[in-house]
C-alpha cells in the first residue's frame, strides 16, 4: 500500500514538473525567431531595418535619439528617470523587480518578452512593467537596465542606476523591438 | 558544385546591395528616351540654346539678378522662411517624413543625371516651391527652394546656399549649374 502511494506521487510530481516545462516551452515557441520566420529579421525584411528604412534611425529621425531632442533624454527632461521619479525602478517600487518579484523572469508566474542576439539565440529577458516602462535583465536573469518610452515607437535604455546608455529600441512595425547603438547603428539584437 | 554555390552567394549578395535603390522609369531615363538627354537633344542643352543657359539670360542667374539670389532677396531664403525650411520645419523634412525618402518603397519623384546621362541622386518635390535632393546612396544632402519661373536655388541640409541652382531646360527637366554660372552636366528629369 506504502509503496502504491509512493509511486502514485512520484507520478504525480513528474506531471506536474513536466506540464509546466512544457507550458514554458510553449509560451517561448511564440517568441522564437528560430521556430516562426516571421519573428526573424534575417528571414523577414520587413522588420529587419537594413531592408526597411522606415525602421531605420539613420533615415528615419522620428525614432533617433541623436538626431532628434523630443526622444533624447539628455534634451527632453520628461522622459528622463533621473528627473522624472515616476520612471526610476529606484524611486518607484511597481518598477523595480527587486521588490516586485513577479517582474523576475523566474518567477513562476512571468510573462514577457525575450532578447535574442543577431543568431537568433537568446541573450536576455525583458517584461512589462507599466505602459512606460520594461525591465531588462540578462539571460541567467539578473537585472540589468530598464528601458523608458520615448514616443509611440521607442524606448531609450538606461542601467539600473538610471544612466542612459545611449543605446534605444525602435518597434519594428510587426511584432518586436530592435535595440540600436549609441551611434544609431543596429546591434543585430531583438526583443520578441 | 562549390563554384556554383559561390557564384549563387554572390548574386544574392549583390541583389541585397541593390534591393532598395528605386527603378528607374522610362519616361525618366535619358538612355531610354533620347529627348531626355542634353547630349542628344540640343534644345534642353545650355551649351547649346542660350535662353536656357544663365551665362546669356540674367532673369536665371543669381550672380546678375538680385530677385533670384537669397542673400539679397529675403523672401527666398530659407533661414528666414520655416515654412520651405525642412531643418526647422519637419513637416517637410525626409527624416522626419519617410514618404519624401527614396528609400522607402512607394516613394516616386525625379532623378540626377551626370552628363553620361548615370544617375547620381533623387530629387522629391515635397511642394511647389520645395524639392529635397538626395545623392546616390539615398543619404539627404540639401534641397531646392524656387526662386523665380524656371529656377531653383540649392541650399545644404541646414539651409545655407551652396550657390548652385537649377534652371529649367524649357521643356521636362532642370540642368545643374554651379555659382560661377557654368553648368555642372548635371540635369534632373
Amino acid at each position: 500500500m506504502r509503496k502504491l502511494v509512493l509511486s502514485g506521487l512520484s507520478a504525480f510530481f513528474l506531471l506536474c514538473t513536466s506540464s509546466s516545462f512544457s507550458q514554458q516551452y510553449v509560451v517561448f515557441k511564440r517568441h522564437d525567431p528560430k521556430k516562426d520566420s516571421n519573428l526573424n529579421p534575417f528571414m523577414n525584411s520587413r522588420i529587419n531595418p537594413d531592408s526597411n528604412s522606415s525602421i531605420n534611425p539613420a533615415y528615419n529621425w522620428n525614432v533617433n535619439p541623436i538626431r532628434n531632442n523630443e526622444v533624447n533624454p539628455f534634451s527632453n527632461s520628461l522622459i528622463n528617470p533621473g528627473n522624472n521619479m515616476e520612471l526610476n525602478p529606484k524611486s518607484n517600487d511597481i518598477l523595480n523587480p527587486g521588490v516586485m518579484k513577479s517582474l523576475l523572469p523566474a518567477s513562476p508566474t512571468w510573462d514577457g518578452l525575450y532578447l535574442f542576439n543577431g543568431d537568433n539565440e537568446m541573450l536576455g529577458y525583458v517584461s512589462r512593467a507599466t505602459q512606460n516602462v520594461m525591465v531588462s535583465f540578462d539571460n541567467s536573469g539578473s537585472w540589468n537596465g530598464f528601458f523608458v518610452r520615448a514616443n509611440s515607437s521607442m524606448y531609450n535604455f538606461f542601467n539600473t542606476a538610471g544612466v542612459w546608455t545611449g543605446m534605444f529600441l525602435v518597434y519594428d512595425n510587426s511584432a518586436g523591438f530592435n535595440l540600436f547603438d549609441k551611434t544609431g547603428k543596429w546591434t543585430g539584437m531583438h526583443v520578441k | 558544385m562549390n563554384k556554383n554555390l559561390r557564384l549563387a552567394i554572390f548574386c544574392l549578395l549583390a541583389l541585397n546591395k541593390v534591393s532598395w535603390s528605386q527603378g528607374l522609369d522610362c519616361k525618366h531615363d535619358p538612355k531610354c528616351d533620347n529627348n531626355l538627354s542634353p547630349t542628344l537633344n540640343a534644345k534642353i542643352n545650355p551649351d547649346k540654346n542660350s535662353n536656357i543657359n544663365p551665362k546669356f539670360n540674367w532673369n536665371i542667374n543669381p550672380s546678375h539678378n538680385n530677385d533670384v539670389n537669397p542673400s539679397f532677396n529675403s523672401t527666398i531664403n530659407p533661414l528666414n522662411h520655416f515654412e520651405f525650411n525642412p531643418d526647422v520645419n519637419k513637416n517637410l523634412n525626409p527624416m522626419f517624413h519617410n514618404e519624401y525618402h527614396p528609400k522607402n518603397p512607394s516613394w516616386k519623384g525625379l532623378y540626377l543625371f551626370n552628363k553620361n546621362d548615370e544617375v547620381v541622386g533623387y530629387v522629391s518635390v515635397a511642394t511647389q516651391v520645395l524639392m529635397l535632393c538626395f545623392d546616390s546612396q539615398g543619404e539627404w544632402t540639401g534641397f531646392f527652394v524656387k526662386a523665380g519661373n524656371g529656377i531653383y536655388n540649392h541650399f545644404d541640409t541646414k539651409g545655407e546656399w551652396s550657390g548652385k541652382y537649377l534652371c529649367f531646360d524649357s521643356n521636362i527637366g532642370y540642368n545643374l549649374f554651379d555659382k560661377d554660372g557654368n553648368w555642372t552636366g548635371q540635369h534632373i528629369k
